[in-house]
C-alpha cells in the first residue's frame, strides 16, 4: 500500500477536509447513515469531488475515535437497519475551531492572491 | 490528548473476541444495497447495478483492512496468534515438547538451586552490624588430630579482654538443650547461656527489650531470659506484653527480658538465651587453664585485621602452652564469624557444586539448541508456504520466537518448581 510522496500528501489532505465536511454535514443536516452522508457530499460538491464512496467510513470510524461524532442503529427510509451518525458536543466545538481556522487561512490566501505586482 | 482516546478504542477492541466486525459488514451491504436501488430507478438490469454500485463505493476488502488496522493494536494481536498457534504446534508435537521441557527443568532447576544456596551461603553478609569485625577465638588441640576448635578456657577470654588495642568486647557464652516446662506443651529446645557483652557485640539486634546487665550475669543471680522471635511467636503471639511475664525454663520461672530479631541467627539455633553466670570475681576453678568449657565470640577494634590479631594470638598462646599447665601443644586460632559458619571445605563443595550446575545448564542448552533445530529442519516446507501465501519475513521470525518463548517459559517454571521442590535436599547434601 505505498504510495508516491505528493499522493500520500495529498489523500491525507483529502481525508482531513473530508472529515470536516461530514462534520458540517452532520451538524446542518441532524443525524445521517452512511448512504445519506455520501449523498450530500454529492449534492454539496457538485459532483466536482470524485472520491470512492467507501472513504467516507474510514472519515467516520476517525472521527467516531476522536469522539466527535455518535452512532447509534435506527431505521432507514425503507425501513432496513441502518447505522445513524450525529455529531456531539466536542464534535461541535471542533467544527467551530476547523472553521474558524479555515477562515482565517482562505482570507490570508485570497489577499495574498490579490496582490498585484509593483511598479 | 487525541491519542488516548484511539487508545481506548483498540484496547477495547482487543478484549472482545469477535474476529470479524459483522456490524460493520451489515453497514456496507446496506450501503451498497441502497446504491444498487438507486442504479436500477435508472433503468440499469440487476447485474450491471451491482457492478455499478459496487464500482462507485470502491474497493471493499482495502475497507476492511484499512478499518482493522484502525481498531486493533496489530502488534498484539499479531502476538497472541503466534502463541496461539505455536502452543498448538507444540501440544501436537508431544514428543519433542516434552523432551525439550524436561531438558529445560533439569538445567534450570539445577543452576536456580544450588545458586540459592550460594547466595544464602556464600553471598549474602551476616545480618548483623559490623559483621565483618566479628571473629571466634578457639583453642588449637593437636593431641590426636588437629583441631582448630577447640573450646577456650574462661583464663584465655580473661586474656583476650585485657588485649584492648585488637579487641573490642569478648563474650563467653555456652549451649545446651533445656526443657521449657511451663504451659500446655512442654518442650526441648537449644538454649545459649551468655554475658553481658553478648548481644552488643552482635549490635542489640532486639525487636522489643534487652540484653543481660552486668549485674544479672553473677553467679546465683540470673532468672532473666531473652526468647528467639520465633518462640515469642510460639509461645507469646508477638505480644509486646510479654516483656516481665515469666518463662519456666528446667522447672526454674525466669523474667522475660527481651526478644530477638527475626533474621538473627543463632549458634545450634538457639530460641533462648540466660545469663551465664560468669561476672564477679572468679573462682579458682574458673581460671584453670586447662578447663576448656566455653566459647567464645569477640569483636575486632576497628581497623584491626584478623592476621594481625591472630598474630599476637599465635605468640600469646606459645607463652601459654609453655608455662602452664596441660597445655602444651595447644595454640589460639582466630576465625572470621562467616569462615567459621561455613569452613573453608564446604565452601569449596558448594563453588564446585556450582560449576557442576553450570556446565548443566550449558549442556541443557546446547541439547535444546540441537532438537530446535532438527526440529526447524522439517519444517521447511511449511515455511515455503507461508512465504509463498505472503508471509514478511518478520512475521515468520516472529513465528518461531512465539514457539521457544512458551518453550522457555514453560521449562523455566518447570525448572523453578523442581528448585523448590528439591533445593533444599542439596543444601543437606553439601553440609553433611
Amino acid at each position: 500500500m505505498s504510495k508516491g510522496k505528493a499522493e500520500t500528501r495529498k489523500s491525507e489532505v483529502l481525508q482531513g477536509t473530508l472529515d470536516l465536511m461530514i462534520l458540517k454535514t452532520l451538524d446542518v443536516l441532524g443525524p445521517l447513515h452512511g448512504y445519506g452522508i455520501a449523498r450530500r457530499i454529492e449534492q454539496i460538491s457538485r459532483d466536482v469531488l470524485q472520491l470512492n464512496e467507501g472513504t467516507v467510513y474510514t472519515s467516520l470510524l476517525r472521527l467516531q475515535q476522536q469522539g466527535w461524532i455518535s452512532s447509534e442503529w435506527g431505521a432507514s427510509e425503507n425501513n432496513r437497519k441502518a447505522r445513524f451518525y450525529s455529531i456531539t458536543a466536542r464534535g461541535r466545538r471542533q467544527l467551530a475551531n476547523e472553521t474558524e481556522n479555515w477562515d482565517r487561512i482562505s482570507g490570508v490566501i485570497a489577499r495574498v492572491l490579490q496582490l498585484s505586482p509593483e511598479r | 490528548m487525541r491519542g488516548w482516546r484511539k487508545f481506548w478504542w483498540k484496547a477495547a477492541a482487543l478484549l472482545s473476541r469477535k474476529r470479524r466486525d459483522p456490524e460493520f459488514d451489515e453497514e456496507i451491504a446496506a450501503h451498497l444495497k441502497l446504491l444498487e436501488e438507486d442504479y436500477r430507478r435508472q433503468g440499469m438490469t440487476p447485474r450491471r447495478a451491482r457492478s455499478a454500485a459496487l464500482r462507485q463505493f470502491g474497493n471493499v476488502t482495502l475497507l476492511k483492512e484499512v478499518r482493522h488496522a484502525m481498531t486493533t493494536f496489530t502488534a498484539i494481536r499479531t502476538i497472541l496468534q503466534d502463541l496461539r498457534y505455536g502452543a498448538r504446534l507444540l501440544r501436537k508435537d508431544l514428543g519433542f515438547t516434552t523432551v525439550a521441557l524436561m531438558t529445560l527443568a533439569l538445567g534450570i532447576g539445577a543452576s536456580t538451586a544450588v545458586y540459592s544456596l550460594v547466595r544464602a551461603v556464600l553471598l549474602e553478609s551476616l545480618p548483623y552490624r559490623n559483621a565483618g569485625r566479628l571473629v571466634v577465638p578457639r583453642t588449637i588441640f593437636q593431641r590426636d588430630s588437629y583441631n582448630d576448635r577447640g573450646s577456650v578456657s574462661y583464663a584465655d577470654i580473661i586474656d583476650w579482654r585485657e588485649k584492648r588495642d585488637f579487641f573490642d568486647a569478648v563474650s563467653a557464652f555456652n549451649s545446651g538443650s533445656v526443657s521449657l516446662t511451663d504451659g500446655e506443651d512442654p518442650e526441648r529446645i537449644h538454649g545459649l547461656v551468655v554475658d553481658e557483652r553478648f548481644f552488643s557485640i552482635f549490635g542489640d539486634p532486639f525487636v522489643i527489650g534487652r540484653g543481660f546487665t552486668a549485674a544479672e550475669n553473677l553467679p546465683g543471680a540470673g532468672r532473666q531470659a531473652v526468647l528467639s522471635y520465633g518462640l515469642w511467636m510460639r509461645r507469646f503471639g508477638g505480644d509486646n506484653r510479654a516483656l516481665g511475664r515469666r518463662i519456666e525454663v528446667n522447672g526454674i520461672p525466669h523474667e522475660i527480658i527481651g526478644v530477638v530479631r527475626k533474621d538473627s541467627t543463632w549458634p545450634d539455633d538457639a530460641e533462648i538465651f540466660r545469663p551465664i553466670g560468669t561476672g564477679g570475681t572468679p573462682d579458682a576453678n574458673m581460671l584453670r587453664r586447662d578447663n576448656h568449657v566455653y566459647a567464645a565470640i569477640a569483636r575486632l577494634r576497628p581497623g584491626v585485621s584478623i592476621s594481625q590479631a591472630q598474630a599476637w594470638m599465635t605468640v600469646a598462646a606459645a607463652r601459654v602452652a609453655r608455662t602452664e599447665t596441660n597445655r602444651a601443644g595447644t595454640g589460639w586460632k582466630l576465625h572470621s564469624l562467616a569462615g567459621y559458619i561455613v569452613p573453608s571445605g564446604v565452601k569449596q563443595a558448594i563453588l564446585a557444586l556450582f560449576g557442576a550446575a553450570l556446565l548443566v545448564m550449558l549442556i541443557a542448552c546446547v541439547n535444546l539448541a540441537s532438537l530446535v533445530l532438527a526440529r526447524g529442519a522439517t519444517r521447511m516446507r511449511e515455511i515455503a508456504v507461508r512465504g509463498a501465501l505472503g508471509a514478511s519475513r518478520p512475521r515468520l521470525v516472529g513465528q518461531f520466537l512465539a514457539e521457544s518463548a512458551l518453550l522457555s517459559a514453560a521449562g523455566g517454571a518447570a525448572g523453578i518448581l523442581l528448585a523448590v521442590r528439591f533445593g533444599s535436599r542439596v543444601g543437606t547434601v553439601c553440609a553433611g
